[in-house]
């Protein structure tokens, strides 16, 4: 369980919260009086989770509307695969949309292109801004020290343990492996007392690089260095990548090669596979599609007993353009920030609340996983925000593949680094 | 017809024959409209793509600096790009190969007389009416090692327990992206050569029976020349197809693992939209191109000289 | 239509070849079965091991529920409107192109052949920002217009070749006969021509029509407003962020097949007779 992690700590965090709540409940509840003198246009792009997302926002544009009846929204909705270029694109052409949904990896490269408005009391109520969990706002929407937008949506990464499979193996699933070496040891051991495989992880898609920043941070490495250059050669990026490369070539995974994260969920709801590393929406999944499959929480391994385990908290940023019109973005941030709005979204998407107003909802506080995950959250270590990241996230996939397919893993992630320095000038 | 002196002095009043134009101008005005919408659409991208490849440029399309041929000269000296290239001719000349035998083979069958002969048509067109992504990601599914249809379909046969890692494997991703190309090319292509086989007279081919010819030997020396033009045109396209092919191999391994399965396409993706090196990426689809008009100018050579009166 | 008339040699090849040809259809059309299954799965379904050929009670409800999964019937209808605006377009302009082609006498014939094969000859991956830019300063992001120009331009080396084709075996008296009338080219065009090559006009037109209905790349690009979202973008909803419904994905993919075909049966007899004389010389 995360609790297991640090319980003082757990503990001064209720406190804090507890008290954020008793301070900041009034503000949450109810919406300001919408202005009736609001007149325009204002466009918003956001972005696909699931097939609920689209009707979601389709109700809060008619509702806004309605309450502005001089003001026509003009939503768009991109899935994700398609989100970056798509904002690309539109930087490019200048008709970037008032507020954009997007990743907030990618915010460093949207102010680089001198695309975005810094939040101001004109764009974003104080209200509202004082109701964001600070440490969301600040992982999740600022960048060199500026803040240029909100965050939107926010998760959290855990390891997910099969407890039926390590009680089958002879192990104890309330004591999951802690450390690197007990990792490769309990994943073996599952493997051969039982036939299944007791770990797995993405070398394929977009968030393989994740699977090897689990164990690098883990190991008390990170991906960029203070000048934003290629860090994740250090030793520590060699030691992680040799233990995946070391890992998968015991059998006790599946390739990771030919898996995506959406090929391994299927197999640990079906409970073919022990432990299974994967944002907290996962949770929900589980629980509704393999009821059968009972699971634990668990913090992800670190490299020796000594080493604290970092939880991997990722964030989607809303952000303004800069020819957003300020008093049409206000009102609107009003409303879709508003308690009940956000309740609905991150219900409908599997996200983690981000307002201090949210932490007293049943939705939430009933959900033992996902307040697990809450209470995380703000000591949770973010993305670095690099203006490459997309770039640095392709290469470090690349020598991952690499290292699986027999090259040495120094010289795969060598060859990621100097590749990235060269693209960062 | 015949003439008599009437008709020949006959001629069309002096207005309307003015208005006639000649073969040349009548030729612009009704080629004009295609070439409009070509122009329009296609021209400035492709005149862009010339410009970007000689510059570099970022995920904005924006000019950063004028970089001349070095663009091209870092491919040459890319053992990834070199790797594409070769691997791209083999993905187009096993797909487009092993298709226009099996469609010259399902096209012969279709023209001639069968029980279900229509219904088999009907149900030969279905892969053809599905698009490329619904392709590659219902093959994704089916390639997926625990739950997947083609490992099941293996176990079934009793061909072998092991669990496939259908795309983690280039020695089982290739083959199996060839055959999905070769699928999906089947139906346009049987379509053309069944109409090519249709178009071949019949006392024709009673002419070469009389000749006491037969079956095969028919085939192959006399309906197969017949056919040569159709089956110039429909080598020619899907050439060019095949070669820029990108949704199967993406959707299923994305070029990888580490590049094992990259034709020049997915290379070419992956340079200008993962690595944002559009100039670069700019670079190789010139060099697709020029393969690809080198190649039909030495096709026609080879099979055409007849097809335009 | 000309079927072999003669016996295509001993009668164990004859069924030896037929077997052969329901063995390929049944290989080409066994991926189909799987959509069909994987369309009548409920998500427990997806996720058994080992899994099952077919699920042991077909959810039919998928193919009702899809329809309010994700707005379908709105898909639906823009497809049909893109695919027939691309249709049209492109019949527009590549008839008289064909018809040029064919029977005119000028320099540049071969050329003008080779130049439309060419612009296929660059991966629509890279012209796309261009193609963006260019739409976005015409105004028509988040049009039908924006796609049909470029699906109608897509198919041109297609449907230009076989126009051309299928034009140049009509015979040359018909043209004689309308000089001698003192008709002038476009409406022996339209008068003549187009009723007799009527066949290879729709095969054309059907390979313009199947090719707009398939684009995925530039509907994605130009394409953001859910209203006028076509079903290959619209289904690709179903590959959501964190999780993709197998199951609904095929069911309104299976749904986005049926009109094509239903197309193909209508038109099969014409379209291959159509192919016919259109593709020889």
């Amino acid at each position: 369980m995360i609790e297991r992690i640090d319980h003082a700590r757990r503990g001064a965090l209720k406190g804090l919260l507890l008290a954020g709540i008793a301070l900041s409940l009034p503000l949450g509840a109810s919406l300001p009086a919408a202005a009736d003198d609001l007149k325009g246009t204002l466009s918003f792009m956001a972005a696909e989770y699931s097939p609920k997302t689209a009707p979601f926002w389709q109700d809060q544009v008619k509702q806004f509307e309605a309450a502005h009846p001089g003001v026509t929204v003009n939503l768009e909705v991109v899935g994700w695969q398609q989100m970056h270029d798509t904002t690309a694109q539109r930087i490019a052409a200048g008709n970037l949309p008032d507020l954009v949904n997007t990743a907030t990896i990618w915010l460093p490269e949207w102010v680089e292109a001198d695309a975005l408005q810094e939040v101001t009391p004109d764009y974003v109520s104080d209200a509202v801004r004082n109701d964001i969990v600070p440490a969301l706002l600040e992982k999740g929407a600022a960048y060199k020290g500026k803040t240029y937008g909100l965050p939107i949506a926010a998760g959290g990464r855990g390891m997910f343990v099969n407890n039926k499979l390590l009680t089958d193996a002879g192990l104890d699933p309330t004591k999951p492996p802690k450390t690197f070496d007990e990792l490769k040891a309990d994943a073996l051991q599952i493997k051969a007392k039982t036939g299944q495989f007791g770990f797995a992880y993405d070398a394929k898609g977009v968030q393989a690089f994740r699977y090897f920043g689990f164990f690098l941070w883990n190991a008390g490495g990170d991906f960029f260095d203070a000048d934003g250059k290629a860090a994740f050669n250090s030793d520590a990026g060699v030691k992680a990548l040799s233990f995946l490369v070391d890992l998968a070539k015991s059998g006790a995974t599946p390739d990771p090669t030919g898996s995506a994260i959406e090929d391994l969920e299927p197999i640990f709801l079906a409970g073919r596979l022990a432990m299974l590393i994967d944002g907290n929406y996962f949770a929900t999944n589980v629980q509704t599609n393999a009821k059968d499959v009972a699971f634990s929480v668990a913090a992800t391994p670190t490299i020796d007993a000594n080493t604290p385990s970092i939880l991997w908290g990722v964030t989607d940023t809303l952000v303004i353009s800069k020819k957003a019109n300020p008093a049409l973005v206000k009102a609107f941030i009003d409303q879709i920030y508003s308690t009940k709005a956000r309740t609905t979204l991150d219900v409908n998407e599997g996200l983690i609340p981000l307002l201090k107003s949210q932490a007293s909802v049943s939705e939430f506080a009933n959900d033992k996983v996902q307040t697990a995950f809450i209470s995380m959250m703000p000591t949770a270590r973010f993305d670095p925000l690099n203006p490459h990241y997309s770039q640095m996230q392709e290469l470090v996939k690349t020598a991952m593949q690499q290292a699986l397919t027999g090259t040495d893993p120094k010289k795969a992630l060598d060859d990621a680094a100097s590749a990235f320095n060269a693209l960062a000038q | 017809m015949t003439q008599t002196a009437v008709s020949i002095d006959a001629r069309p009043p002096a207005r309307a024959q003015r208005r006639r134009l000649s073969e040349g101008a009548a030729a612009i005005l009704f080629l004009a409209p295609s070439t409009l919408l070509a122009a329009t659409f296609i021209l400035y991208p492709i005149l862009n793509t010339f410009a970007m490849s000689l510059f570099r440029v970022d995920q904005f399309g924006r000019f950063k600096a004028f970089r001349g041929l070095a663009n091209y000269l870092g491919l040459a000296t890319d053992p990834n790009f070199t790797a594409a290239l070769w691997r791209t001719v083999v993905w187009t000349a096993a797909v487009v190969i092993v298709t226009t035998v099996i469609s010259l083979f399902l096209a012969v069958m279709l023209n001639g007389r069968f029980r279900g002969r229509a219904l088999a048509r009907g149900l030969l067109l279905l892969p053809w009416a599905t698009g490329l992504v619904i392709v590659g990601l219902l093959w994704r599914w089916m390639a997926q090692p625990d739950f997947g249809a083609l490992g099941h379909l293996v176990t079934t046969l009793h061909i072998t327990d092991q669990r496939l890692e259908w795309l983690a494997k280039p020695n089982l991703a290739f083959p199996l992206m060839v055959w999905i190309a070769i699928w999906a090319s089947i139906p346009p292509t049987t379509l053309m050569l069944l109409a090519g086989l249709q178009s071949i007279e019949r006392d024709l081919y009673e002419a070469a029976a009389l000749d006491g010819a037969r079956g095969f030997v028919v085939f192959r020396d006399f309906t197969l020349p017949l056919l040569r033009p159709v089956l110039a045109v429909s080598i020619l396209l899907n050439v060019v197809f095949v070669f820029n092919s990108f949704p199967i191999i993406w959707t299923m391994t994305e070029g990888g693992p580490a590049g094992a399965t990259d034709t020049l396409v997915t290379y070419l993706y992956k340079l200008g939209f993962k690595l944002y090196n559009v100039g670069s990426a700019a670079a190789v689809a010139i060099v697709i191109f020029l393969i690809l008009l080198a190649f039909a100018i030495v096709h026609t050579r080879l099979m055409w000289r007849n097809v335009l009166r | 239509m000309n079927d072999a008339p003669y016996d295509a040699g001993s009668r164990l090849m004859r069924l030896a070849s037929l077997a052969l040809l329901w063995i390929i259809l049944v290989v080409i059309l066994f991926p189909f079965a799987e959509m069909i299954s994987t369309s009548l799965k409920s998500q427990p379904d997806l996720a058994l091991y080992p899994p099952v050929w077919f699920p042991s009670i077909p959810q039919l409800g998928n193919f009702i529920e899809v329809w309010s999964q994700v707005p379908l019937a709105t898909y639906l209808k823009n497809s049909v409107i893109i695919a027939g605006g691309s249709m049209v377009l492109n019949g527009i302009v590549a008839i008289p192109a064909g018809f040029a082609l064919a029977r005119f006498r000028f320099p540049g014939r071969q050329s003008f052949l080779y130049a439309v094969v060419a612009t296929q000859m660059f991966s629509p991956v890279v012209l796309l920002l261009a193609t963006f830019r260019m739409m976005f300063s015409f105004g028509l992001l988040n049009t039908y217009w924006s796609v049909i120009f470029v699906n109608a331009t897509t198919a041109l080396p297609f449907t230009i070749w076989m126009l051309t084709a299928y034009f140049s075996t009509i015979p040359r008296e018909i043209e004689e006969a309308a000089i001698l009338d003192n008709t002038g080219r476009w409406r022996m065009l339209v008068d003549h021509f187009v009723p007799i090559a009527m066949p290879g006009i729709i095969t054309a037109m059907t390979f313009a029509f199947v090719i707009a209905w398939n684009e995925f790349l530039f509907a994605v690009t130009f394409i953001t407003d859910q209203d006028l979202r076509p079903l290959t973008t619209g289904i690709y909803t179903f590959v959501g962020r964190t999780q993709t419904l197998w199951q609904f994905l095929m069911a309104a993919s299976i749904i986005s097949i049926i009109p094509v075909f239903l197309g193909f049966l209508l038109v099969q007899r014409r379209l291959v007779s159509g192919l016919a004389a259109g593709a020889v010389k």
